[in-house]
């Protein structure tokens, strides 16, 4: 009994002290469990995806976001008609304001409301869970899904939470742990917070997934599966909801080199030697001017992998003033699209790009003009042969059946080029975008769903480029679009969700 | 009441090293928390 009332009096100090601090902090509105980031990072149907707004009956704001500033604030219900956009970083890049205004101007008789959830990194799982949730506290009339860029981006950053997260039972106690402020609180403290980026680009992320994520063709087959099982059940949700539906399939640069390459295990170690051999050939043989920074031309040439913020698209207007007067600089000349991408360019301001915008595009530019010299249409020929010759012994190797379609385009045989780069895409074990495997994936879903409508933006951008070859006029990087192209992608969502909505 | 305080008094150590054990736990569980990586292309549209 005496032992027992000591262990008690021990214990009892930490106790009002734990039970001081989390009155303390709900006190000041610190640490609220219900408004933490969730550790699962979203991959969880129990992470709550919306909050009731405080003090404002019937508004919502995410908790998706790492800094608050970005969290998407919702208001109260009323007679707009609601449509809310789903996807990855490009989906985020989306002007909701653009949308709305184009549905107003559709069907004047209506007013419309288009709620940008779109959060870079995600891919379908978990826009997935972000939809069912939406659909319950939201209520939404439309919505629009545009993904297939991510999923395996963001495959790669679920392997990396599972690793980090290895024994079960410390992530449940983590997860118990999330619920007390005085946890919340310190986590906040230990947190490092993001610097503001008041001036220059936004930091870069942490760690390329594609170095810590590479996967085997038995085992990208896995993510192209749930990527159907994850459309297929919005499709069930939103139907058992009477929500429309818009699905859309996503477009993606094809000059953008694959990630993960993979010989086949059939191709022999001697096979390899030769092969490589012809690899190097290729690259000795092709003028450098025609592709450097869209191929790995040596160690010291890698290809140039640009980011979308390179662009510069959310520059301060003054900022943009300032680079004018500093240098003033021309893009270089690009290829004229078709309607309704025709006219003034697509992209930004070029005053305010960074330097390797104007380095790619300067490569870019000679490759479609493909005004070659004897010797340079002579080392083409030679590149075009070995490359062949090493698809021919290694037909699945992403990497060189790209550069054989861009052997062949310089060589002038742009139908087997498209065709080639194409294949590429397919073939990358590990694509850090949207290709026909994912595109298909679309049309499948949205063919087994009558209630679904497809926008398919594949087809209408490959319609719109000079012999179906989505270039860098589109796009930024390897899968963000030109502010244009996002503008003209809004006016092919419009009739869908026209189409959608009562009249 | 009285008791507790004169146990408190009299044992320092006995109720002082459960909270200092259990800050060290709650300081190792946040850095655990705080250190799980962020989701890809965290970075701030301007």
């Amino acid at each position: 009994m005496r032992f027992l009332r000591a262990v008690l009096f021990s214990v009892l100090p930490l106790l009002l002290l734990l039970v001081g601090l989390e009155l303390l902090f709900w006190a000041l509105g610190m640490g609220d469990p219900q408004q933490q980031l969730s550790l699962t990072r979203g991959f969880d149907d129990r992470a709550r995806y919306f909050v009731p707004e405080q003090g404002r009956p019937g508004a919502w704001r995410t908790q998706m976001f790492d800094q608050p500033k970005d969290e998407v604030h919702v208001p109260p219900r009323d007679d707009r008609k609601r449509v809310l956009l789903f996807g990855g970083s490009n989906c985020r890049l989306f002007s909701a304001d653009d949308l709305q205004a184009q549905l107003d101007a559709a069907a004047p008789g209506r007013r419309h409301e288009v709620i940008n959830l779109g959060r870079p990194g995600y891919g379908s799982e978990r826009e997935l869970i972000l939809l069912r949730q939406a659909l319950v506290a939201l209520e939404p009339d439309v919505v629009v899904v545009y993904c297939g860029h991510n999923e395996f981006v963001e495959a790669g950053f679920a392997s990396e939470l599972a690793q980090e997260w290895k024994e079960p039972w410390v992530h449940r106690a983590a997860l118990l742990a999330q619920r007390l402020r005085t946890i919340n609180v310190l986590v906040g403290l230990l947190r490092a917070e993001p610097t503001p980026t008041a001036d220059g680009p936004p930091p870069e992320p942490r760690v390329e997934r594609s170095e810590t994520f590479s996967l085997y063709p038995e085992q990208t087959q896995i993510y192209y599966d749930q990527y159907r099982e994850n459309l297929r059940a919005m499709c069930r949700e939103t139907e058992r909801h009477g929500t429309g539906l818009v699905l859309g399939t996503v477009v993606g640069n094809m000059l953008s080199p694959p990630v993960v390459p993979r010989h086949n295990a059939s191709v022999s170690a001697e096979a390899r030697r030769e092969f490589n051999i012809l690899h190097e050939k290729a690259h000795e043989l092709v003028p450098e001017r025609l592709v450097k920074g869209l191929i790995r031309l040596g160690a010291d040439r890698p290809p140039l992998r640009l980011h979308w913020h390179e662009w510069n698209e959310h520059l301060l207007q003054s900022d943009l003033y300032e680079r004018k007067q500093q240098s003033p600089r021309e893009a270089p000349v690009l290829r004229p699209l078709l309607p309704p991408l025709d006219g003034a360019p697509l992209w930004t301001d070029p005053a305010g790009w960074e330097p390797v915008v104007f380095d790619v595009l300067s490569t870019v530019s000679a490759f479609h003009a493909r005004d070659l010299t004897p010797e340079e249409r002579e080392g083409v020929a030679g590149a075009l042969d070995a490359a062949r010759r090493a698809v021919a012994i290694s037909p699945d190797y992403a990497l060189e059946v790209f550069e054989l379609g861009l052997y062949e385009y310089l060589a002038g045989d742009t139908a087997a080029a498209v065709e080639h780069l194409h294949e590429s895409e397919n073939l990358d074990c590990t694509p850090n975008r949207g290709n026909d495997i994912t595109n298909d994936i679309v049309r499948e879903v949205a063919a087994e769903h009558p209630q679904a409508v497809l926008v398919d933006a594949d087809a209408l951008f490959q319609q719109r480029s000079p012999e179906g070859l989505v270039g860098y006029e589109i796009v930024m990087d390897n899968c963000h679009l030109h502010p244009g192209a996002r503008h003209v992608l809004m006016a092919d969502f419009v009739p869908a969700i026209e189409k959608l909505l009562p009249p | 009441m009285s008791a507790l305080l004169t146990f408190l008094r009299t044992h320092k150590l006995a109720w002082i090293l459960p909270i200092v054990v259990a800050a060290l736990i709650a300081g190792l569980v946040a850095w655990r928390i705080a250190s799980t990586p962020d989701n890809p292309f965290d970075y701030t549209l301007r």
